[in-house]
Parts: structure tokens; C-alpha cells; sequence
């Protein structure tokens, strides 16, 4: 009996533990929310794209398949709003893998085309999604970033939407000719990426010391 | 190599952040469960975040930025603003410094937010290119405070790597109170140096006219009064008043800052009152030439600064009125700090009269025979309180204060209220005719 009861205790305290922590989470990230005004524009603008980005790559499931869900989106926008108010911890990454399983679980690519546009769409958002974040922790939340600094990150982002828009192009070319050859696709997607690499490489190396 | 010295440079390392692991872990778990499970689509997902991660781990950067921290000046007059230098050597893959430096109560900093961000131009690579971050600092209130704590850190592309954030030691600054406006056309009551520009009571060498009196050897001949000389038959000169230099001792009460103090151009607190005053009536003093002391009670660690003249006095009296801080030693000795204190001193207490302990001061020193005079910084807002018991209380510690203050004056030493220019003109008179009666004093 009295074993019983000390287990009960035990739950009782471990509930009352879980529910002061998540209290805590939500008081913090209420406090977080009620303070826009310590944000430069920049953040803030930084701020609403990793807010907006992920809800814009869910949304682009739907026409591409995938059953309305609304607990998914809830689930999406709850990710979006812990990375805007801690950019620099694992809620992008955490958006990031359940965006994945999301796509993955909900939409089919047997019934209709295997990489619609709106792949291209989402994937182009989960690049603005992970370049707003990682730009947003790179300065404090009053800092103002300069002119130069987004030439940099938007000539940047332009180069890896032109190559993300180059290998679903791929992808889709090969899928229509090669229909469950994806391997092929996926072994001529990987020397894209490889050889990229290494432009890259040669272009941003310094001159060879003689 | 110390534990410090390998603590610090285990920090400089460029880390890994957030950013390279979300691209690094989401690219691979999109891509391998596209070629897993044949789904090419997720292979388009997976392809921004690999691409990133490829160009980050690409350009990682490779050195030590070396962060060095600096601070133009050490001390300031209120208002006054310096610059506060962080510099790092760029290295390669380096793109973008941060420097955040905490901005206290009474600095104002520019950016306001204390933050200055750098990104490098992108044909930066070259090693050893300094980069400076520079953040103004303005200090808004006379005073010691420690400044510049903050950090420093740099990122690389795409925010993959950071260096830092490093940590830098706060640096001292200090701040001398801007004198208030002063002027005392009165002279002092008692003077009793050797030169200077106050009329003694006896005569001697000096530019004020005393008398005319017959000539007797000694005198120069340059004194005599030819018109009166010739229509007389025989010699007579003019006689002046010696010039001679006061000693001024300047008594600060310390004990209470009464007041919300909001710097410099603001609301003043009654310290800021008190100091302020004492720094115009020793600049005063000081450029006409008289011997100004400096006592402080009620701050400890403060020094007590001997009647001495000349400019570089001055440094001496800010720099001591600077390191105040108020309320830091309860104990209060009225024969302590009475010292040495000769008859012809004439002593000005300021206080804002919120402890009876400055009266104390004032009618002890008036019973050894000495001028005194007390400022009253109390400044005229401070019982402007919302709470009403607040209110109540400040009313009655009103009353108690008139009743002291009037006290005070019966035993014949005059209180008067800051008021800048002038304020003291009318009660050195009346000190300077009253010096001239004879007197008791108790020693």
C-alpha cells in the first residue's frame, strides 16, 4: 500500500515537474512574442520569413496531393514560432524533419506527377525558411544588418534557387523518361551536386603562392 | 601555457552552429530517404539544404581572428563621448563580425542598441586584414562605472560557423561632473594667504584704494600723491588694501542621494546637485587664484584632498568628486573632519539636509571660530511621489528639515539654496562685515 501511494506521489510530482516546464516554455515564448519592439526592421523582416516560409511549403502540399490536416499545420506553425523566437537551436531542424515526414507521409507521388511544381515551390520555401533563420543568428535581435550584407545573402540565395530549380528540372526530365528509374536520376543529381561543390571551390579559393 | 590562456583560445575555435546542422542533418534524412525509398521529390526538398551545406563546409574558415578591445579615452566630462575600438584580424571564410557592448543607465551608446555589425567586402580573403568595429559611447552621468562589457564574434558563409561568442573584460571609465554655472562678485570673508585676489583688512600691495596718508621711508615713490603733495608742502602716497587668497573648504554631504538622477540635461538627484555645485565653486575659487580643499562624508574610499591653488587643482577636485558613491560609510566624526582646519577658512558645507549629521558638521565648525556657510542642494522635485504614505513621509521629513534648518541659522550660520550664479554673493557679505566684529568662539 504504502508502495503505491509513494508511486503515486511520484507521477504526481513528475506531472506537476512536466507542466512547470511547459509552463515555463510557453511563459518564455509569450514574453518572447510580447517584445517585437526589441527587434531591428531586419530581424523582423528575417523573423516574418521564418514564420511564413514553413506554413507557405506546407500549403504547397495540398495541390500537390496531400489531404488537408489540420493538426499538421498547427504542428508547423508551433515549429515556425519556436525557431523565430530561438533561431540559433535544433526547432529549425526539428521544422525541417517534420516538413520532410509531412511531404513524404501525405503526399503521393503514384498518383499524379513525381515532382510537380510545387515541390520546386516548397523546396524553394524551406530555402528561405533555413536562409532566414541562419542569417537571424548571426546578429543579436536589436542589431541593424547592413546593405552589404543582404546583396550577399540574396545574390547567395539566387545561386542555390538556381540550382534547386535546376535538379527538380532534372529530376522531372528524368522521372518522365526514365519512370522508376529514380537512381539514375539520383547518381546524376549527386555529380550535379559534387561538381558544383567543386566550382565553388575553385571560384572562391585564394591565388596559388608562388 | 595556463589554464586561462587555454580556456580562451579552446573558445576562439570556429564552432559548428545551428544553421550547419539543420542543413547537414535535414539535407542527408531527405536525400537518403530519397534514394531509399525512391522518392524523388524529397530529393528536390533535400537538394537547397544540401547544396548549403556542401558551399559551408566548403568555405570553412580557417585561423584565429584574434578579437583586441580598446577604449580611446579613460575619463570624460559629463556629455562627453568616446569610442570604444574592437578589432579582429579576418581570416579566411570569415564574412560578418558582431560586436555587442552592454549599455548602462548612464551611457547613451551609437548604434543606440550597442551592436555594430560588419560584413566583410566579399574579396576579403586576404589574412591579417584588420577589421574595426567601433561603438560610441557617451556618458550621461559623472561617476566611475565600468564599461565595454560585451561580446565579439564572427560568423562564416551562411552562418554555418561562428567564432566566439568571445567574451571581453569591461574597461573603467571615468566620468567628471561638468560643473555647473558659477559666479560669486562678493569677496571672501576672511582671506589670509600671501597673493591672491581678495581685499585683506589690512594694507599693503594692492590694487584697492585705502587711504591717503602722509610719507614715511619705505614707501614707494611711485605711491605718491603728487596734486595733494604739491597743494600741501610735503610728501603723501596712496595706501591700498593687500591683496591676499582665500582658503575655500568645500564639505560635501554624501550620505543620501535623494532623487531619480536621469544624467546630464535631465532631472538632476540631490548627489548630482551637490556635486555639480561644489565642482563650479571649486573652478571658481581656483581660477581666482584661492587655496580650495575637498572633504567628503558619508562615501568611503573618497580622498581628502588639501587647500591647494592653481589649475591642475581642479583635475584633483573632479577627479575625487568622481569617485563618490553615495551612502557607502555611515559613520560620521565631525572632529575628524574639522582636522586641521585654521581660523580665515571659510568652510561651505553642501548637503541636501536630509540627515542631521551635515548640521552637526556646520555648528561644530562654527564654534571653532570659522566662517561656514551651508548650500542646500535639495532639489525642488524630489518629494513629487505617486504613492501617498510616500508623500506623507517626505511632508514631515519637510517640517523636521525647516525646523533644523531654521535652528541652524539662529546659531548664526546662513543656509542658502543652489541657485547657481549669485548664490552666494549676499551671505558673504554679510560674512565679511560680521568677521569685521569682534566675536566669541568656543574651542
Amino acid at each position: 500500500m504504502t508502495s503505491i501511494t509513494g508511486g503515486r506521489q511520484a507521477l504526481v510530482r513528475l506531472g506537476r515537474l512536466r507542466r512547470r516546464a511547459f509552463d515555463r516554455v510557453i511563459r518564455l515564448s509569450v514574453i518572447q512574442l510580447g517584445r517585437p519592439s526589441q527587434l531591428s526592421w531586419a530581424q523582423r523582416r528575417l523573423t516574418i520569413i521564418i514564420v511564413l516560409a514553413p506554413v507557405v511549403a506546407w500549403s504547397c502540399s495540398l495541390p500537390a496531393g496531400a489531404a488537408f490536416s489540420p493538426w499538421t499545420l498547427t504542428a508547423v506553425v508551433i515549429f515556425t514560432v519556436f525557431t523565430a523566437i530561438r533561431p540559433d537551436s535544433l526547432a529549425g531542424l526539428s521544422t525541417v524533419l517534420f516538413l520532410g515526414w509531412y511531404w513524404f507521409a501525405h503526399v503521393s507521388t503514384h498518383t499524379g506527377d513525381p515532382v510537380s511544381p510545387w515541390t520546386l515551390a516548397a523546396a524553394l520555401s524551406l530555402l528561405a525558411f533555413h536562409t532566414a533563420t541562419a542569417a537571424r543568428a548571426t546578429a543579436p535581435d536589436p542589431a541593424d544588418l547592413d546593405q552589404a550584407f543582404w546583396r550577399r545573402w540574396t545574390r547567395r540565395v539566387a545561386i542555390i534557387a538556381a540550382a534547386t530549380a535546376g535538379v527538380w528540372g532534372l529530376t522531372a526530365a528524368m522521372a518522365s523518361e526514365h519512370p522508376g528509374r529514380e537512381g539514375l536520376t539520383l547518381a546524376a543529381l549527386a555529380v550535379l551536386i559534387v561538381g558544383a561543390a567543386y566550382a565553388r571551390w575553385i571560384l572562391t579559393r585564394g591565388p596559388t603562392k608562388t | 601555457m595556463n589554464e586561462h590562456a587555454q580556456a580562451l583560445r579552446e573558445k576562439s575555435l570556429w564552432r559548428p552552429t545551428a544553421a550547419l546542422l539543420r542543413s547537414l542533418v535535414g539535407g542527408a534524412a531527405l536525400t537518403l530517404t530519397a534514394v531509399t525509398l525512391g522518392r524523388p521529390d524529397l530529393l528536390v526538398l533535400g537538394a537547397p539544404l544540401v547544396l548549403i551545406a556542401v558551399w559551408s563546409l566548403v568555405t570553412r574558415p580557417n585561423g584565429d581572428p584574434s578579437p583586441r578591445t580598446s577604449l580611446a579615452h579613460r575619463s570624460l566630462r559629463e556629455g562627453e563621448a568616446t569610442t570604444w575600438h574592437t578589432g579582429l584580424t579576418a581570416v579566411p571564410g570569415m564574412e560578418q563580425a558582431v560586436v555587442a557592448v552592454e549599455v548602462g543607465r548612464w551611457v547613451k551608446a551609437a548604434p543606440a542598441s550597442g551592436i555594430r555589425v560588419h560584413t566583410l567586402p566579399a574579396d576579403t580573403t586576404t589574412a591579417d586584414a584588420a577589421i574595426r568595429l567601433d561603438i560610441g559611447l557617451q556618458s550621461r552621468r559623472w561617476g566611475r562605472r565600468e564599461v565595454g562589457y560585451g561580446l565579439v564574434a564572427a560568423t562564416s558563409a551562411w552562418g554555418a560557423f561562428r567564432f566566439g561568442p568571445h567574451e571581453f573584460a569591461p574597461r573603467t571609465l571615468w566620468t567628471l561632473p561638468l560643473p555647473a554655472i558659477f559666479d560669486a562678485k562678493a569677496p571672501t570673508p576672511s582671506p589670509n594667504g600671501l597673493v591672491g585676489l581678495n581685499r585683506s583688512r589690512r594694507a599693503g600691495d594692492g590694487s584697492e584704494f585705502a587711504n591717503i596718508r602722509a610719507f614715511q621711508p619705505g614707501d614707494r615713490l611711485r605711491r605718491i600723491h603728487w596734486p595733494l603733495s604739491l597743494r600741501a608742502g610735503e610728501l603723501y602716497v596712496t595706501s591700498t588694501w593687500a591683496d591676499q587668497d582665500s582658503h575655500v573648504m568645500l564639505l560635501v554631504d554624501a550620505q543620501n542621494d535623494l532623487g531619480d538622477s536621469g544624467g546630464l540635461g535631465r532631472d538632476a538627484s540631490s548627489l548630482d546637485v551637490t556635486v555639480r555645485a561644489t565642482a563650479a565653486m571649486a573652478e571658481h575659487y581656483l581660477h581666482r587664484g584661492d587655496r580650495v580643499g575637498l572633504r567628503v562624508f558619508g562615501a568611503l574610499n573618497v580622498a581628502r584632498l588639501p587647500a591647494m591653488a592653481g589649475r591642475s587643482h581642479l583635475r584633483r577636485v573632479l577627479d575625487t568628486l568622481a569617485s563618490i558613491e553615495a551612502g557607502t560609510d555611515r559613520r560620521s566624526n565631525p572632529a575628524k573632519v574639522a582636522g586641521d582646519l585654521t581660523a580665515g577658512t571659510l568652510v561651505v558645507v553642501l548637503s541636501p539636509l536630509a540627515s542631521p549629521d551635515a548640521l552637526t558638521h556646520a555648528v561644530t565648525l562654527a564654534r571653532r571660530g570659522l566662517s561656514v556657510i551651508i548650500i542646500d542642494t535639495l532639489p525642488d522635485r524630489v518629494d513629487d511621489q505617486e504613492d501617498a504614505r510616500t508623500q506623507l513621509a517626505w511632508r514631515i521629513r519637510r517640517l523636521e528639515r525647516e525646523r533644523d534648518i531654521r535652528r541652524v541659522q539662529e546659531a548664526g550660520i546662513p543656509t542658502v539654496p543652489w541657485r547657481g550664479p549669485g548664490s552666494l554673493d549676499q551671505v558673504l557679505r554679510d560674512l565679511g562685515r560680521r568677521s569685521s566684529a569682534a566675536r566669541m568662539a568656543r574651542r
